[in-house]
């Protein structure tokens, strides 16, 4: 976005938070393509993800005061979308009596979107819910390690060891797929 | 073959660099050298490049900017710290202002909440909620007393202004004035006056003209509304713009929907997105029908919608209505209360809520989902 597009980023803000009606609208219209996107990200699509994007549309309006202007509006109402579908996850993980992490993948947890290809998604599905969640998080959205501790709402600790737990993880299947995958090349050729 | 040390170390930093726990430059092997490296990272490349789902403007935003527009109104926050300071400088005159001792009390006979509780003789009554009085009662408050037939049904306005709103029955001022509203209009009665709400006249000693005749019974509220607490009724209410239930009467515009109507115009709207209004049919439902089968069904789906529009606080007095009648929806409602407790940041209740959920639903299809809001 270039110099002008931000400041009138930046004014269409103030606005927002001074109360004008039409702004308000206009900044909500603006954003909620990110906030869904953010929302199905983490959800895949579906009404999860809808209801995700509602709150989410409702915790930009509450936190417009707080936007601070030399964020990016952009990445400020992504990180809100997130949160909204992370909350929106919160309902369907499977009960931990000790250690979440170590449960093994059920249908709970994040369901990734459309977008991303079958063969990645059958690695993900295959591990336990908060690894996933901390793996999307960080590998494919970006987030720092406390940038995830805060939208998670725990420890640098643990998302270190669900993150960890996560990669193993992957790494074994991976690499097991890779072992396969030459096993068949060579019997092929043979 | 990939030396296993080597390896090991590749793994070791990579792990590191997703934790930040090491740089870039701390990597100076080849990391592309080897083929199970290169798949775990064409692996994490391509999650990068895929993770994040485009969206487009949908035809249904409006509804859902519409929602959000209209759960966070402009001015909010100031306007609720203003009302706040208003409303408890309001109580502090009042306070100083109100005659210490008196207080609006049951007098003779016993009168019934619209919750079913029962008020004894000499204690307080309660002024939010609808009376029936089970057999002649009578209420005072100082020196003022009224008398309630049997079967009267009247809600107390102001008792310290002793106004008071008669749907049903017949009253009595045994002493006092008393200010009776009934049917939209208000009779001020003095010691002697009888107001009867069937007959629609008054009695002996009239000191105002009698009621008009022609006015249509009212509509509310009907005795299915008697058995909803009063707070659902306020939740249901919350949004809709309908005035609350009264006694005084209204002619409709149009015929009233019965309660099929209201649902069938509640899901479409639901299922178009249009909340709003479908939080009103099912507002209106819940009132004009309050026992119907569809009220247990439509008062859940209000509850599910107010806590959709971010309106956790009467979310939870719905769900927790539609959980104490029970019926088959009452597993639903149970799970509606534990979100809408969460929602709201109340742990400790959340917890008991949970614990409760999973001891009566064992095998409930929520049960985990429940669970994983303590768990967290």
């Amino acid at each position: 976005m270039g110099k002008d597009g931000r400041a009138e980023e930046r004014a269409l803000v103030e606005r927002a938070t001074r109360g004008d009606a039409d702004a308000r609208r206009v900044l909500l219209r603006k954003v909620l393509p990110t906030l869904r996107s953010a929302a199905i990200s983490v959800l895949g699509p579906g009404a999860d993800a809808e209801d995700a994007t509602q709150q989410a549309a409702i915790d930009v309006l509450r936190g417009l005061p707080s936007f601070r202007a030399e964020a990016s509006l952009n990445a400020w109402c992504r990180t809100i979308g997130v949160r909204a579908a992370l909350r929106q996850t919160r309902g369907r993980r499977p009960m931990a009596a000790v250690e979440p992490d170590e449960l093994h993948a059920a249908e709970s947890g994040p369901r990734m979107a459309d977008s991303i290809p079958g063969e990645l998604r059958a690695h993900l599905d295959a591990i336990p819910p908060l690894q996933r969640e901390a793996i999307l998080l960080r590998h494919g959205m970006g987030y720092t390690v406390p940038e995830m501790a805060t939208l998670l709402e725990t420890s640098v600790n643990t998302v270190k060891s669900r993150l960890l737990k996560g990669r193993k993880a992957l790494r074994a299947r991976i690499r097991q797929q890779a072992l396969v995958a030459e096993a068949r090349a060579k019997g092929s050729s043979s | 073959m990939t030396d296993p040390r080597q390896d090991e170390r590749w793994q070791a930093l990579q792990d590191a660099l997703a934790t930040e726990e090491a740089e870039r430059g701390d990597l100076e092997v080849d990391v592309r050298a080897e083929p199970q490296w290169r798949d775990e990272l064409d692996f994490y490349d391509a999650l990068a490049e895929h993770a994040m789902q485009d969206a487009l403007p949908r035809a249904e935003d409006e509804a859902i900017i519409d929602a959000a527009l209209e759960a966070v109104p402009v001015g909010r926050r100031p306007y609720g710290v203003i009302a706040v300071v208003v409303a408890l400088a309001a109580a502090a005159v009042l306070w100083f202002a109100m005659p210490r001792g008196v207080e609006l009390r049951a007098a003779e006979g016993s009168w019934a909440t619209a919750a079913g509780d029962t008020v004894a003789s000499g204690d307080a009554l309660p002024t939010t909620t609808w009376l029936n009085a089970g057999s002649d009662a009578c209420m005072e408050h100082g020196d003022a007393r009224l008398c309630a037939r049997a079967g009267a049904r009247l809600r107390v306005r102001d008792a310290h202004a002793h106004t008071i709103e008669l749907a049903e029955g017949a009253v009595e001022v045994a002493s006092g004035v008393w200010s009776v509203e009934m049917a939209g209009t208000e009779h001020v009665l003095e010691a002697g006056d009888v107001l009867t709400a069937e007959a629609r006249r008054l009695a002996s000693n009239d000191p105002v003209p009698p009621v008009e005749l022609d006015a249509p019974p009212p509509v509310a509220p009907q005795p299915e509304a008697e058995a909803q607490p009063e707070t659902e009724t306020e939740a249901a209410q919350e949004t809709d713009g309908e005035p609350p239930v009264s006694a005084a009467p209204k002619r409709a515009a149009k015929p009233k929907a019965d309660a099929a109507t209201l649902v069938t115009r509640a899901r479409k709207a639901r299922g178009e997105g249009r909340l709003a209004e479908a939080e009103r049919h099912y507002g209106e439902l819940l009132r004009r029908f309050a026992k119907s089968p569809e009220a247990a069904a439509g008062r859940v789906a209000l509850a599910q919608i107010k806590l959709r529009r971010g309106k956790a606080k009467a979310a939870l007095r719905l769900f927790s209505a539609a959980a104490r009648g029970g019926g088959p929806l009452a597993e639903e409602a149970a799970w509606g209360r534990i979100q809408a407790l969460d929602r709201l940041g109340r742990d400790d209740d959340l917890r008991t809520a949970v614990d409760a959920f999973v001891a009566k639903y064992p095998t409930s299809a929520y049960r985990a989902r429940a669970q994983g809001r303590v768990d967290r």
